[in-house]
């Protein structure tokens, strides 16, 4: 059974790189956003199960990451969301760990801890 | 009228005049009232003068005889009471005393009034109007001659004990008076019991001298030079006898009465402004040189108060009154709150150095000069009688240190009830004592100095406090930079950070390839194998050697490939392996080569052949990835660590504060610590400084601090420039030399309250006599140093509620040791909010 990630993320290359971690994961179904906007609509279509969110998105202010976060929990109480940020704000972190994310970074930090994460996921998922 | 007794209705009009004056300064003092005695018994003397010789009856004559010799013996009792309360302002006499003084005037009354005993009668004698004494004449003179003489011993005798002011008033009184009563005593006590009596009218007169006298020298306590005063005397002297004398001449000697009237008007007129104009003339001449010093030192005054450098100011106060006044030695010392002692600032004299360095502002000198608030002679502290708890002992303690300090004259200064400091002066260079009009001008100069420093001092405060102002705001606004910049950096780093671990894991994921390799040998090796093995079963083919040496090879393929395979494998263990595969793989090709040449089969020999090529092939190609390898590990390495570096910066720089710190935060002192560090390396880039290396030794679990975190930042910067600027002015150039050594731990591990920071570099130590000093401000030993450094790193230390001293280390360098509060949980709400 394949499980759906999306990954939204404003920076193209970021995003691409991300991507690129996943790629080969035969059990992952990726699909990317680059604005909160079009976020929303790959959540109401797609009902990805492991979101990668970034606070800060191509439409800010308008729809940041958190507006997705809270959007995202009215529809979905079960999507796993990882937060990726570049902001420094401890309310963010604050409101994201209410908002039931699965965990928290801070870039620069390294891959492996995202996909760590994501690998956690996966084996709970297989076992569930 | 007869002359005389104009003249002695004159006098009476001077002694009720001076008794007025006296009578309208205030009665509180018992010396006014004991001048008034004098004064009034004066005016009934020339009184009782005057009616005597104008009474024409004899028994009208006598009775004013009676009355003119009371007065006469009520004046030396006068002044042997004057001796017991003068120049002391509180009485020192009880009553009872006064009025044993006095009582023998009650019985001369009785036996004038009463008896013929002393003037019998009146009469003219050798020609003019006198008296004849009966036989107690001799009890009156030996009243008068006690009286005086008592109290003239007891004024020589408080002459020679008191000093400096009160010791100048009483030669004023001694002289004056032995004028007055020697003129006098001779017309109207010597020449009587000679029965002469034609000078008898002059007694009142001669005593003019002797009452100005009195007057200056008592009453209006005006510490003018006795010759100042006998000029002002010969003036009005001179003045009102031209002015009286002139009319008086005319109308006696040429009967003109009418036009001797009129001349009195016009002369009595201008007699005042003819005085005083010759007055001001004749102190001009004799004061010259004291109103010259004195304007100077009115002028300095007002200027004193433009003048915001402290030292400067001060430097200018006693430069001025050494030269201006001509004194031997000037001294300014300045309370200082923290130590609570008065600190001798700046000193200027020749021969005199006063080595009192300090004083503690509980000590008598002290103690004295706070009750006194005004400029005070030194010797005349003794003479001072209302200093509240304050024993003789210690105001004898207080002079002996008053001396020490070469002081003649202490002048306190006062802003409000707070005692700033004091000047002290030595002797003037001509010897001359200091005057009223010296302590008035120096009272003017000191309470503007006063003034003048108070406003220095708050220049300096406010500059100390506009420079933490500016290097708050600066790293606040490097904060707030930071902040948004810091979003930016952070994707772009993410970036790069990303982009590295990416080729490393493409690196690693080379490993799959290795299966596929491993897999081909062994199918090859096995095939071989298998071919051998036939070869086996015919005769003198199979080497054992060869099938070793095959083995061989496929376990040093299975082993090196299964590391390289294995997901996890570190770095080290990736090359490692690598090389042991290459070192082996060359040893048995060689031993295989070897082997193979006896086998005479010709397709066992090109199997064998195709192995050792593969293998080496292999081996070559693995060299080659591992050489790859390395040096992208290396880039990774270098990239991943320049990526750090710069979110480290970042992460510092987004630490500080947004806006100026107000109030309390809990600080880790390694985040601190390396603030500081970042912001001196990069303030020291240019001038290669900042390749010096630091050894931190930071406790483990060490708790975080209570402070502020931009003014404790400011500390740790300036003691790091100072220790970098100290290394390079020693000659410590390289990185070899530097060394800055920072060790943090607690006070008490059990119950830690404090954090203590040592702080130490390489280079030459302080001198002990300044390890205190390089926190004053203003000190410094740089030649271009602003000597704030230390004194502002102090005071932020000290805001947050911690110490700070220096020590030195010896065979290494000078230490500063800062000692700050734990932040402790539980009460970080009840501090903020006592804060706040």
């Amino acid at each position: 059974m394949r499980l759906k990630l999306l990954i939204i993320e404003d920076e193209p290359i970021l995003l691409d790189q991300t991507e690129a971690f996943f790629d080969l994961y035969p059990r992952l179904e990726i699909f990317k956003a680059k604005t909160g906007e079009k976020a929303m609509e790959i959540i109401y279509k797609e009902k990805p199960e492991i979101i990668i969110l970034d606070l800060k998105l191509g439409d800010y202010p308008a729809m940041d990451g958190m507006t997705v976060f809270e959007k995202l929990r009215k529809f979905d109480q079960k999507a796993e969301v990882i937060v990726m940020t570049a902001l420094r704000d401890d309310s963010f972190e604050v409101g994201a760990l209410r908002l039931g994310a699965r965990a928290y970074f801070k870039k620069p930090f390294n891959s492996e801890l995202l996909r760590n994460e994501v690998d956690k996921i996966l084996k709970e998922r297989s076992l569930a | 009228m007869d002359y005389k007794i104009i003249v002695l209705f004159i006098m009476l009009i001077l002694f009720i005049a001076l008794w007025l004056i006296v009578f309208f300064k205030g009665q509180n003092k018992i010396v006014n009232r004991t001048f008034n005695i004098f004064v009034i018994n004066m005016a009934i003397w020339s009184f009782g003068l005057a009616m005597f010789y104008k009474s024409s009856d004899m028994k009208a004559s006598l009775f004013w005889t009676d009355v003119l010799y009371l007065a006469g013996s009520l004046i030396p009792a006068a002044f042997l009471l004057l001796s017991f309360v003068f120049p002391s302002e509180e009485s020192t006499i009880s009553h009872f005393r006064q009025i044993l003084i006095f009582a023998p005037n009650v019985i001369l009354f009785g036996l004038f009034f009463f008896t013929p005993i002393i003037v019998k009668e009146v009469a003219i004698v050798n020609g003019a109007k006198g008296f004849i004494y009966g036989p107690g004449h001799i009890i009156w003179d030996l009243q008068f001659d006690t009286m005086f003489t008592w109290a003239f011993i007891r004024f020589i005798k408080k002459y020679r004990h008191y000093t400096g002011l009160a010791k100048t008033r009483l030669r004023y009184v001694i002289m004056g008076t032995l004028v007055g009563v020697i003129l006098a005593g001779v017309t109207n006590v010597i020449m009587p019991w000679f029965n002469r009596f034609e000078l008898l009218w002059l007694g009142p007169p001669l005593t003019l001298t002797w009452l100005i006298c009195i007057v200056y020298g008592i009453v209006k306590y005006r510490l003018m030079d006795i010759n100042v005063a006998l000029t002002r005397v010969g003036i009005f002297t001179i003045v009102y006898v031209f002015v009286l004398g002139i009319p008086f001449f005319a109308g006696y000697k040429y009967d003109l009465w009418q036009v001797a009237t009129w001349i009195m008007l016009f002369l009595a007129t201008s007699g005042p402004f003819i005085y005083l104009y010759l007055q001001r003339r004749a102190e001009d001449a004799l004061l010259r040189d004291q109103r010259r010093y004195q304007e100077t030192l009115r002028k300095a005054s007002k200027g004193m108060t433009l003048i915001k450098d402290l030292n400067k100011l001060l430097k200018l106060i006693v430069h001025i009154l050494t030269k201006t006044i001509r004194i031997v030695y000037a001294g300014i010392y300045l309370y200082d709150e923290k130590k609570e002692v008065f600190i001798l600032k700046m000193s200027r004299g020749g021969e005199a150095r006063n080595t009192i360095a300090n004083i503690s502002k509980n000590s008598p000198f002290i103690r004295c000069l706070f009750q006194i608030k005004n400029p005070v002679p030194i010797e005349d502290m003794k003479n001072i009688n209302n200093l509240k708890n304050i024993e003789e002992d210690d105001v004898n303690e207080a002079i002996n240190l008053a001396r020490d300090m070469h002081a003649t004259l202490a002048i306190p200064s006062f802003v409000e009830d707070e005692m700033l400091g004091f000047l002290v002066l030595g002797d003037k260079i001509s010897g001359h004592s200091y005057t009223d009009d010296d302590l008035a001008v120096l009272s003017i100069l000191t309470n503007q100095a006063a003034l003048a420093i108070e406003n220095a001092e708050f220049y300096e405060r406010a500059k100390i406090a506009e420079a933490e102002r500016i290097q708050s705001e600066k790293f606040a606004t490097i904060g707030r930079l930071a902040t948004s910049a810091k979003h930016e950096i952070n994707n772009p780093l993410q970036m790069i950070s990303w982009s590295f671990q990416h080729m490393s894991m493409v690196l690693k994921d080379t490993k799959d390839n290795y299966k596929n390799i491993r897999e081909r040998l062994n199918e090859t090796i096995n095939n071989t194998k298998e071919m051998i093995a036939k070869l086996t079963q015919r005769k003198n083919v199979l080497a054992p050697d060869v099938l070793n040496s095959l083995d061989k090879i496929s376990a040093l393929f299975d082993r090196t490939f299964s590391i390289l395979e294995r997901k996890g494998a570190d770095d080290a263990e990736f090359v490692n392996s690598i090389n042991e595969f290459c070192a082996g793989i060359d040893n048995v090709q060689k031993e295989l080569l070897k082997a193979s040449e006896g086998l005479k089969d010709k397709n066992a020999k090109e199997a064998i052949e195709e192995i050792i090529h593969f293998s080496g092939s292999v081996s070559k190609n693995m060299e080659k990835a591992r050489d790859i390898y390395n040096v992208l590990r290396s880039s990774i390495e270098t990239g991943e660590e320049n990526a750090k570096r710069i979110e480290n910066q970042t992460q510092i720089m987004h630490d500080l504060p947004r806006r100026l710190d107000t109030e309390l935060t809990a600080i880790d002192i390694d985040k601190l610590l390396e603030a500081s560090f970042s912001f001196a390396r990069q303030q020291t880039y240019w001038e290669n400084l900042s390749d010096t290396p630091i050894e931190k030794h930071i406790a483990k679990g060490l708790p975080k601090i209570k402070g502020y975190f931009s003014r404790l930042l400011v500390v740790f910067l300036n003691l790091t420039m100072n220790a970098y600027q100290a290394m390079t002015d020693a000659g410590l150039k390289t990185s070899w030399d530097r060394l800055i050594k920072v060790t943090a731990t607690v006070d008490d591990p059990t119950e830690p309250s404090f954090v203590e920071i040592h702080f130490a570099n390489k280079g030459p130590l302080i001198p002990d006599a300044n390890l205190e000093r390089i926190f004053e401000r203003g000190f410094t030993t740089k030649k271009d140093g602003s000597g704030l450094g230390l004194h502002i790193s102090r005071i932020q230390v000290e805001i947050n509620k911690g110490t700070i001293y220096a020590r030195n280390i010896n065979g290494f360098g000078p230490e500063f040791v800062i000692r700050l509060p734990i932040w402790k949980e539980g009460v970080e709400n009840e501090t903020k909010a006592s804060d706040n």
